[in-house]
C-alpha cells in the first residue's frame, strides 16, 4: 500500500484474511460459476427434448444438434460453407478497409478534401448496409460481387471514420515540437502523425472486421446459395432446426474466435487499447 | 496503560500490517506503535514521505478500515466505522460532478437529523465561511481547482464534526493557490475551533498550520518525533522563529551530508524563502512526489 | 439597397451564411446528381435500371400523396418503438442486476457475453419458427436488438462508478439504497443514455432486416424489397433515401437530447 491518497484499491468487506484452504475452495467455485447457467440450460433442454415436452420441430434435442454438427463436419459440408463465408468476409473486408484507410488518411491529412467528401460520406453512412442491398442487387445481380460490395461497405465506414480521427487527433503540442526542429511536412506525417494514429487505426480495423462479419451473416441470410447464412436459411426452409442450430453455433464460435484473435492482435499492436469491459466492438446487430 | 481520556482524539498503540502477496509469507508493516493524543481544538500536522503510513492512519481514524491493532478513541469512545463526527477533505476534491456547489455541500447533510431550513442555513453559512458566495449554483467543472477544494472543505465542515481530517488537501494545487489556501485554512480553523488533523508532505505547510508537527518515517511507519510549534496565530512565514522550526523539522529528512535522503520529503518548490535562507549545503533536492 | 435587403429578408441572410460555410460539402452530391441526370438523358446506357432523377421524384411524389409511404413508414416505426421500449426496459433491469450484483454477474455475465457475440440476425430463422413471420416475431427480434446495447452500457456505467465517490458516500453514512440513488445512478447516467441511444439506432437497423426476412406484413423494408423484385430502381432509391433520412433524424434527435442533458451537468462530456 504505497498510495498517498485515501482510497484503497479494494474497499474491504472482509476483515480477516481467509485461510488458505478456504480461499482455494472459493476460487475454484468462482471459476465454475460462469458455467452454471449454460450447463443447466443445456441439461433442461436435453431433458425437455428427450421427455417429449418440446416437439423436435420446434426445438431438436442437443444430442441431435451435436450429431448434425458431426455430420456436417465429416461430410465436408461444413468446411465448404465455412470456406465460402470466410472468403467473402476476407475479400470484402480487405477491399473495404483498404479503401477506408486511403479515404480516411486523405481526409485526415488535407482539410479541404474532408470538407468536400465528409458530408456526403456521412449522409451515405446513414443508409445501413441492408438498405443498400436491393440497390446493389439490381445493379450487380445476386452473385459474389453483391456480397463483396456489401461487406466492403460495412467495413468501410468504421475504418474511414477511425482513420480520419486518428490522423486528426495528433496533439498540437507534438506537432509544434516537430516544427521547432524543422521537420518537413512529409517527415511530420511519417514520424509524428502516423505513429500517433496507429492505435486508433487499429481500433477502426478491428471494428470494421467485426461489422464485416456481422454483415456477412445477414447478407447470406437474405441472398446466397452457400455459406453459413445459407445453411441457416436452408435448414429453416426444410424445417431441419437441428441444421439451423448447428449453423448458428458455428457462426457464434467463429465470431468468438475472431474476436479473441483481434483482442490478442490489438493488445500486441495497440498496447493498452484493448477493451476489457462488456462493451467491446461486437454487440450482435449491425448491417 | 493509564490514559487521560476525555481529550478529543486518542490513538493508542495502533499497528497495522498487510499480508504479503503470497499468503502470510512477507507481511508488510504499515504502522507501528502509533501513539498520539490530540486535545480538542488543536491543529496537528502529520508530515512524512510516501510510504510512511500517514494516509493509512487517517483512514483508520476515519473508520474506513478497522483491521488494525490498538485503539482509536474519539472523546473516550472507540471509533467504529465511518461517522458524521469525523469529517474528511481528500486530495482530489471528490465533488459529485452532477451537482452544483450548494448541492455538493448538502450531500454531507443527507443523513443529518436536521430540518430542511436548518440544512439550508448551514450550507449557506459554510459557503460564506470558505468565501465562495456567488458560486452556489456553479458546477465543479466551472470552478478552479482551488475553489473546488474550498467546496470540499466546506463539505467536510458542514456537519460540525468533532475532528476534521485533511489528506494532503492542497497537494494537487499550484504553488500560489496552495499558499492562499493555507492562509484560508488557518483562518477557518481559528474561526471554527474544530480539531484538525492534516497530513502533508510539505514541511513548511505542516509547520505553518500546526500547533504540533508529528514527523513520521517509513518502513515501518512510525512516529519519529513530535515537535511543538509555539508560535502565535496567525503565523508569519518570515518570522525567524518560524524559519528555524521549519528547518529543524526539515533536517529530519536530510541525511548527514545535507543532501536529501533517498525517497524522503523535500522542501516545497514554491518555497524560495526556504532555499535562500536555508542550509547552505543543500545539494540536489529531489521531490517526494 | 443591400442593407434594406438584409433587413427585410433576415432568413435569407442566415441561409447565405450557412451556404458560405458549407458549400464545399454540397459540391460532390450536386456533381453526382448532375452526372446522373445527364447519363439518364443521354441514352448512352440503355437499361431500365437507369432511371432519371426526375423519375425518382415522381415516384416519391406518388408514394407520398397516395399515402403508401406513410402507411409503410408508420408500420415500421410502430414496430420499432414497441421493440425499443420493451428491449430498453428489460435491458435496464438486466443491466442493473449485472452491474450491482457481483454474484449475478459471475453467473449470467459470461453467458450473456457469448450470446451477444452471435450476430443477432442469425436468430431470425429460429424466431420465425417459434413466432411466425408477422409482427410478434418482428417485435421480439427488435426487442433483442435494443436489449443488448442497453444491458452492456448500463452494466458498464454502474460498474465504473468511481470508487472515490463511493467512499465519499460511505463517509457520509449513506445507506446502500441512498448510495445507489444518489451516487451510482447519476454517475452511470451518461453511459445509460449512450446505451439507450444505441438501442434506438440498432432497433431501427434491425427493423429493416426483420422486414426482409420475416416477410409477412408491410413496412418500409418491404417497400424496398418490392421495388427490387419488380426492377423498380426509382422505388428502391426513394426507399433508401427515406430510410437514411429516418436514421439521420434519430441520430440528430439523440445527439440534441444528449447535449441538453449533459450540458449543464458535466461540461466537457
Amino acid at each position: 500500500m504505497s498510495g498517498n491518497t485515501l482510497s484503497a484499491p479494494f474497499p474491504s468487506t472482509h476483515h480477516r484474511a481467509t485461510r488458505p484452504p478456504l480461499a482455494l475452495l472459493r476460487s475454484a467455485g468462482n471459476r465454475l460459476l460462469p458455467w452454471l447457467l449454460p450447463l443447466s440450460l443445456l441439461a433442461l433442454w436435453q431433458l425437455g427434448a428427450s421427455r417429449g415436452w418440446i416437439s423436435p420441430q420446434v426445438l431438436p434435442s442437443p444430442h441431435f444438434v451435436w450429431l448434425t454438427l458431426q455430420d456436417l463436419y465429416s461430410s465436408g459440408d461444413l468446411w465448404l460453407n465455412v470456406q465460402a463465408s470466410m472468403q467473402r468476409v476476407l475479400v470484402g473486408f480487405a477491399a473495404g478497409s483498404l479503401l477506408g484507410l486511403a479515404l480516411g488518411a486523405a481526409m485526415g491529412l488535407w482539410r479541404p478534401l474532408e470538407a468536400y467528401i465528409l458530408p456526403t460520406f456521412n449522409a451515405l453512412v446513414q443508409i445501413p448496409v441492408l438498405a443498400w442491398l436491393p440497390f446493389v442487387l439490381l445493379l450487380v445481380g445476386i452473385g459474389e460481387p453483391l456480397k463483396y460490395i456489401l461487406i466492403a461497405k460495412a467495413a468501410l465506414v468504421p475504418v474511414t471514420l477511425n482513420t480520419l480521427q486518428g490522423f486528426r487527433q495528433t496533439p498540437a503540442s507534438l506537432l509544434e515540437v516537430a516544427r521547432v526542429y524543422g521537420y518537413t511536412r512529409r517527415q511530420q506525417v511519417l514520424e509524428v502523425v502516423l505513429p500517433h494514429a496507429l492505435p486508433t487505426l487499429f481500433t477502426g480495423l478491428r471494428l470494421g472486421f467485426t461489422k464485416a462479419w456481422l454483415s456477412l451473416v445477414v447478407v447470406e441470410l437474405v441472398a446466397s446459395s452457400e455459406g453459413l447464412g445459407y445453411l441457416i436459411v436452408y435448414g429453416r426452409q426444410l424445417f431441419q432446426l437441428d441444421l439451423v442450430m448447428a449453423a448458428v453455433i458455428v457462426v457464434g464460435a467463429i465470431g468468438y474466435a475472431i474476436d479473441k484473435l483481434l483482442d490478442v492482435a490489438e493488445a500486441r499492436a495497440g498496447g493498452g487499447q484493448a477493451a476489457t469491459r462488456l462493451g467491446t466492438a461486437s454487440t450482435g446487430v449491425h448491417a | 496503560m493509564t490514559g487521560t481520556f476525555g481529550k478529543e482524539l486518542n490513538i493508542r498503540g495502533v499497528e497495522k500490517r498487510y499480508a504479503g502477496p503470497d499468503g502470510s509469507a512477507q507481511a508488510l508493516q504499515v504502522l507501528q506503535d502509533i501513539n498520539l493524543d490530540v486535545p480538542a481544538g488543536q491543529f496537528v500536522s502529520i508530515v512524512g514521505a510516501s510510504g510512511c503510513g500517514k494516509s493509512t492512519l487517517l483512514r483508520l481514524i476515519l473508520g474506513l478500515d478497522d483491521d488494525y491493532a490498538g485503539q482509536i478513541l474519539l472523546d473516550g469512545k472507540p471509533v467504529r466505522g465511518a461517522g458524521l463526527d469525523r469529517g474528511i477533505v481528500f486530495q482530489d476534491h471528490r465533488l459529485f460532478p452532477w451537482l452544483n456547489v450548494e448541492r455538493n455541500i448538502a450531500t454531507a447533510l443527507r443523513n443529518a437529523p436536521l430540518s430542511k431550513s436548518e440544512k439550508r442555513e448551514l450550507v449557506a453559512a459554510h459557503i460564506a465561511l470558505v468565501g465562495l458566495q456567488g458560486f452556489e449554483k456553479s458546477y465543479p467543472h466551472q470552478i478552479s481547482g482551488g475553489m473546488a477544494q474550498r467546496v470540499a472543505i466546506a463539505r467536510g465542515l458542514v456537519n460540525r464534526p468533532r475532528v476534521l481530517l485533511l489528506d494532503e488537501p492542497l497537494g494537487a494545487l499550484d504553488a500560489l493557490t496552495r499558499s492562499r489556501l493555507q492562509n484560508e485554512l488557518q483562518r477557518i480553523w481559528q474561526q471554527e475551533q474544530i480539531t484538525m488533523v492534516l497530513v502533508t508532505h510539505d514541511v513548511e505547510e505542516a509547520v505553518f498550520l500546526g500547533d504540533r508537527v508529528v514527523v513520521m518515517q517509513p518502513r515501518p511507519g512510525r512516529i519519529r518525533r513530535i515537535v511543538d510549534v509555539d508560535l502565535p496565530h496567525p503565523r508569519n512565514r518570515s518570522d525567524p522563529r518560524f524559519i528555524r522550526l521549519r528547518d529543524d523539522v526539515l533536517s529530519d529528512f536530510l541525511d548527514p551530508d545535507g543532501r536529501v535522503a533517498d525517497n524522503e520529503a523535500a522542501p516545497p518548490p514554491g518555497g524560495l524563502a526556504a532555499t535562500v535562507g536555508a542550509l547552505p549545503a543543500l545539494g540536489r533536492l529531489r521531490m517526494a512526489w | 439597397m443591400t442593407t434594406a435587403q438584409t433587413r427585410s429578408f433576415p432568413k435569407a441572410g442566415a441561409l447565405h451564411a450557412w451556404l458560405r460555410a458549407r458549400w464545399r460539402g454540397l459540391v460532390l452530391p450536386a456533381a453526382a446528381i448532375l452526372a446522373w441526370w445527364a447519363l439518364a438523358r443521354l441514352d448512352w446506357v440503355s437499361t431500365p435500371l437507369l432511371v432519371s432523377p426526375g423519375k425518382v421524384l415522381d415516384t416519391a411524389a406518388s408514394q407520398i400523396s397516395s399515402g403508401r409511404l406513410w402507411r409503410a413508414l408508420s408500420a415500421s416505426l410502430a414496430r420499432e418503438f414497441t421493440g425499443f421500449a420493451i428491449g430498453t426496459t428489460l435491458g435496464l433491469v438486466l443491466g442493473a442486476l449485472l452491474g450491482l450484483l457481483p454474484l449475478f454477474n459471475r453467473i449470467v455475465g459470461p453467458s450473456f457475453n457469448t450470446f451477444k457475440q452471435i450476430s443477432l440476425f442469425a436468430w431470425i430463422p429460429l424466431i420465425s419458427v417459434w413466432f411466425g413471420l408477422g409482427d410478434v416475431a418482428k417485435v421480439t427480434f427488435l426487442s433483442l436488438a435494443a436489449l443488448v446495447p442497453v444491458v452492456v452500457n448500463t452494466c458498464d456505467g454502474i460498474r465504473s462508478t468511481p470508487t472515490t465517490l463511493l467512499e465519499v458516500a460511505r463517509v457520509f453514512g449513506y445507506t446502500r439504497w441512498q448510495t445507489l440513488l444518489h451516487v451510482v445512478l447519476p454517475a452511470a447516467a451518461p453511459s445509460i443514455f449512450t446505451g439507450v441511444y444505441l438501442a434506438l439506432i440498432y432497433s431501427w437497423l434491425a427493423t429493416i432486416g426483420a422486414e426482409y426476412l420475416l416477410v409477412a406484413g408491410h413496412g418500409i423494408g418491404n417497400t424496398l424489397i418490392e421495388g427490387s423484385e419488380h426492377f423498380q430502381m426509382d422505388l428502391v432509391i426513394f426507399g433508401m433515401f427515406v430510410i437514411g433520412l429516418v436514421g439521420w433524424s434519430m441520430n440528430a434527435l439523440a445527439r440534441a437530447l444528449e447535449r441538453r442533458l449533459a450540458r449543464h451537468r458535466y461540461g466537457a462530456a
